[in-house]
């Protein structure tokens, strides 16, 4: 190495000791370790905050899998013992096809010249059904259905306060890397010197304070939790709504809301409530006789806040486009359906709402549109109470159109041929020959509701062998109001030649028609509607 | 005693030293602590996988076990209906015995004893009274139906799955969440005495940039108060 170099290391070396001395000797220089240890000291609590938060969120995250597990066992269980009822029930129902306790059937008694006294074989009847036990299923199913319920709701609590604290713990994770930022710029205010040291500080501090504050944000915002007083009275509600026991439900709900004024659930849950204790035969006949009134308000009122505080809940837009359709309100019920529809668009009965209320609005070819989407939904099915529920509600949906808009009337019942039809050939399992024989009659006589009971005779003469035949029963619960199909009034057949059948079936209504109807179908093509009497208006 | 200058120098860079060393103390123990909540954090992940998995098969056993009551009962239910049946065909014979019509009081007589062994004997093969054996009791009718109680059906069941060959060990999912739960809150404390022991390095960094010496003693005897705390805390706390 060269003296010339020598000198200039030298006198590098020199302007660096002064550098490093003056770096040392500046005030701020204290304040800049102090601001690091303060944002160290910051950084963790801000760990011990995303410790809590994460610690929180694995263990609800535990107890939403057990409980969704248990939810599941409870569902089950459930489900077997209230299928065990009507078993159990047969079992006694078949008592009177058995000998000796079959009156019809050939008696030893009878064939021994014994004279049997007037009644034994029915008080022998009554005597055997009584030993027949029902091991006490019809009171544990409700019990078994509650727990089922209530045990789906805390899952869902559960998943929803899961949810939140793994929010929680992310965000804090974000504020600590934040946090890192301040720190890497404090400290390398620390080292360095000159001009950019204080800005380095300036903007380390800002971001400092920045991460504080949005720590200070995060922590203040409430973790969703819903007591268990709120869900074991929502779990009970649900089973009296199922039941039927609808005001019993509503004062459940109430409480469950004093227990929780922001439960969800419970608000869907009592608008449904409210809804069926106004429309006390809708879960039958899908008669909507209050559609306006001060419950009906209530209910809206109550489904429309559980849309608010639970966006993603499906029942509540369900409830308010039914409602609005049932008192005209046309665009409100499509605005709702359509939200329905956007959170599932897999539910048949929400195109089904929607092609009604697009007959309404007169936009037939949007209604079709509907109608095809409801129909795909469910091809592919087989024949069930749940298929014939759905056509049922839409005819009485278009019931309701041909009621309200006269107008409409022609589209209402060209739709409802088509879906007689349709539901005509998937039920009887063939294709429908595209019009209605060319011989033959049909007729209906004696129509009429009469002490409880639906009466009709049905008869046909000289048809031809194969003939689809399809009756649907409707009835009018207010004066001069809508009909309503009820699903079990349907009769699908495949006939031929001449017959009758005389239908008498009982009709237990809160609500008892004031007059009846029958529409018969030959091929699926409309052929005979027959109006009959009924009883005085009860709603 | 005077002090030279260059000896008090020495001091303040031992004296520098003692505190660099501190905050190196309090930051390994804050490592230390946060890497022991790391580890216990894995077996609880582990406790929580246990608990569900036992909460499965405790449900799964339950479920099957309803499954297999609630089939029996029906079986039992139709065993009755036979029986109520018998029980008027034995009316039905002494009836027609007391009119004079033995052969005929005979073959009602006769298709209640089938009946009842009928029902006997599908009712003891459906598993209803228990155990089914080739040639048991169970097989032999009684006049008077035998009694079928659900609840204890369960326990025999329950007992039978608990005490099977295959039965897995006595399953308590509650006992891995509490545990789970219970490592958890060893976490919290943990963090929590690690930030006492950061804390102390925010008073020895106070200590090391303080030019009054008073200021600079009292930040570190009261940072040392604070990291002995965290770290006796943290030690016989939550760290083992």
């Amino acid at each position: 190495m060269s003296e010339p170099d020598d000198e200039t290391t030298a006198s590098d070396g020199a302007q660096t000791a002064e550098h490093d001395t003056a770096s040392e000797r500046d005030p701020l220089r204290p304040k800049i370790a102090l601001t690091l240890a303060a944002l160290v000291v910051l950084g963790s609590g801000l760990a011990i905050l995303q410790v809590d938060a994460s610690a929180n969120e694995s263990n609800t995250a535990r107890q939403t899998t057990r409980v969704a597990v248990q939810a599941m066992r409870a569902n089950v269980v459930s489900d077997t013992v209230a299928g065990l009822v009507p078993v159990l029930q047969s079992e006694r129902d078949f008592l009177p096809f058995r000998r000796p306790l079959d009156p019809n059937a050939p008696s030893l008694a009878s064939a021994a010249g014994v004279p049997s006294p007037a009644g034994a074989t029915a008080d022998e009847l009554r005597v055997a059904q009584q030993a027949v036990p029902d091991l006490g299923a019809r009171k544990l199913a409700p019990r078994l259905e509650t727990e089922a319920q209530r045990l789906t709701l805390t899952q869902r609590a559960l998943a929803t306060t899961r949810i939140t604290w793994n929010d929680r713990s992310t965000q804090y994770t974000t504020v600590i890397a934040v946090l890192a930022v301040a720190i890497f710029l404090v400290g390398f205010a620390l080292v360095v010197a000159g001009p950019i040291r204080g800005s380095a500080y300036t903007l380390g501090v800002a971001v400092g304070i920045f991460a504080a504050v949005w720590a200070v944000w995060i922590h203040h915002l409430p973790i969703p939790s819903t007591p268990d007083s709120a869900i074991d009275a929502a779990a009970s509600g649900a089973e009296l709504t199922q039941e039927g026991d609808y005001r019993a439900a509503v004062s459940l709900y109430d409480a469950a809301l004093e227990a929780d004024s922001g439960y969800a659930t419970a608000y869907s849950g009592r608008a449904r409530a409210r809804l069926l204790a106004a429309n006390p035969d809708y879960a039958v006949t899908r008669a909507v006789t209050a559609p306006k009134g001060a419950a009906v308000a209530e209910a809206i009122r109550d489904a429309e806040r559980a849309r608010e505080l639970n966006p993603r809940d499906i029942l509540s837009p369900a409830i308010v486009a039914l409602m609005s359709f049932y008192h005209g309100d046309v665009d409100e019920a499509l605005n709702a359906i359509d939200a329905a529809i956007a959170l599932n668009p897999k539910v048949p009965d929400l195109w089904l709402l929607k092609s009604a209320i697009e007959v309404e609005r007169g936009a037939p070819v949007d209604a079709r549109a509907a109608l095809k989407q409801a129909l795909a939904l469910v091809s592919g099915q087989t024949p069930s109470q749940r298929t014939r529920l759905l056509a049922s509600t839409y005819l009485s949906y278009l019931a309701q159109v041909e009621h309200d808009a006269p107008a409409q009337a022609p589209t209402a019942r060209r739709l409802a041929d088509q879906v007689v039809a349709t539901e005509t050939a998937f039920t009887l399992g063939h294709a429908l020959p595209p019009r209605r024989p060319a011989r033959g009659a049909v007729s209906v006589q004696r129509l009429r509701y009469a002490d409880g009971r639906l009466r009709l005779l049905l008869r046909w003469r000289n048809l031809p062998a194969g003939t689809a035949l399809t009756g649907l029963g409707y009835e009018r619960p207010l004066e001069h109001g809508a009909w309503t199909q009820p699903s079990a009034l349907a009769l699908f057949a495949t006939v031929s030649g001449s017959g009758r059948r005389d239908i008498d079936v009982p009709l237990q209504r809160v609500c008892k028609p004031t007059g009846v109807r029958v529409d018969v179908y030959l091929n699926g093509v409309r052929t005979l509607t027959r109006t009959g009497p009924g009883v005085q208006a009860t709603c | 005693m005077p002090v030279s200058r260059s000896d008090d120098a020495g001091a303040v860079t031992r004296a520098r030293w003692v505190v660099a060393f501190l905050i190196g103390l309090a930051t390994v123990t804050a490592a230390g602590f946060g890497w022991r909540a790391a580890q216990i954090g894995s077996t609880a992940a582990y406790d929580d996988r246990q608990s569900i998995s036992e909460t499965v098969t405790v449900e799964q056993q339950s479920v099957s076990r309803a499954v297999t009551v609630a089939s029996q009962a029906r079986e039992y239910v139709r065993y009755r209906a036979d029986y109520a049946v018998a029980a008027t065909l034995d009316r039905e014979a002494d009836r027609l015995a007391a009119a004079g019509a033995g052969r005929f009081a005979a073959v009602s007589r006769g298709e209640a004893t089938a009946l009842r062994q009928g029902a006997t004997r599908r009712a003891a093969q459906a598993g209803v009274f228990g155990p089914f054996s080739i040639d048991t009791d169970l097989l032999t009718p009684t006049v008077a139906p035998r009694p079928f109680d659900y609840r204890a059906q369960a326990r025999a069941l329950a007992a039978q799955t608990a005490t099977a060959l295959d039965s897995p060990a006595s399953l308590d999912p509650d006992h891995w969440a509490d545990a789970a739960a219970h490592i958890r809150v060893r976490i919290r404390h943990l963090t929590r005495w690690a930030f006492l022991a950061v804390l102390a390095v925010l008073l020895y960094t106070i200590a090391e940039v303080s030019l009054p010496r008073r200021l600079a003693y009292a930040a570190v005897g009261f940072g040392v108060v604070l990291y002995l705390a965290g770290l006796v805390g943290g030690l016989s706390t939550a760290f083992f």
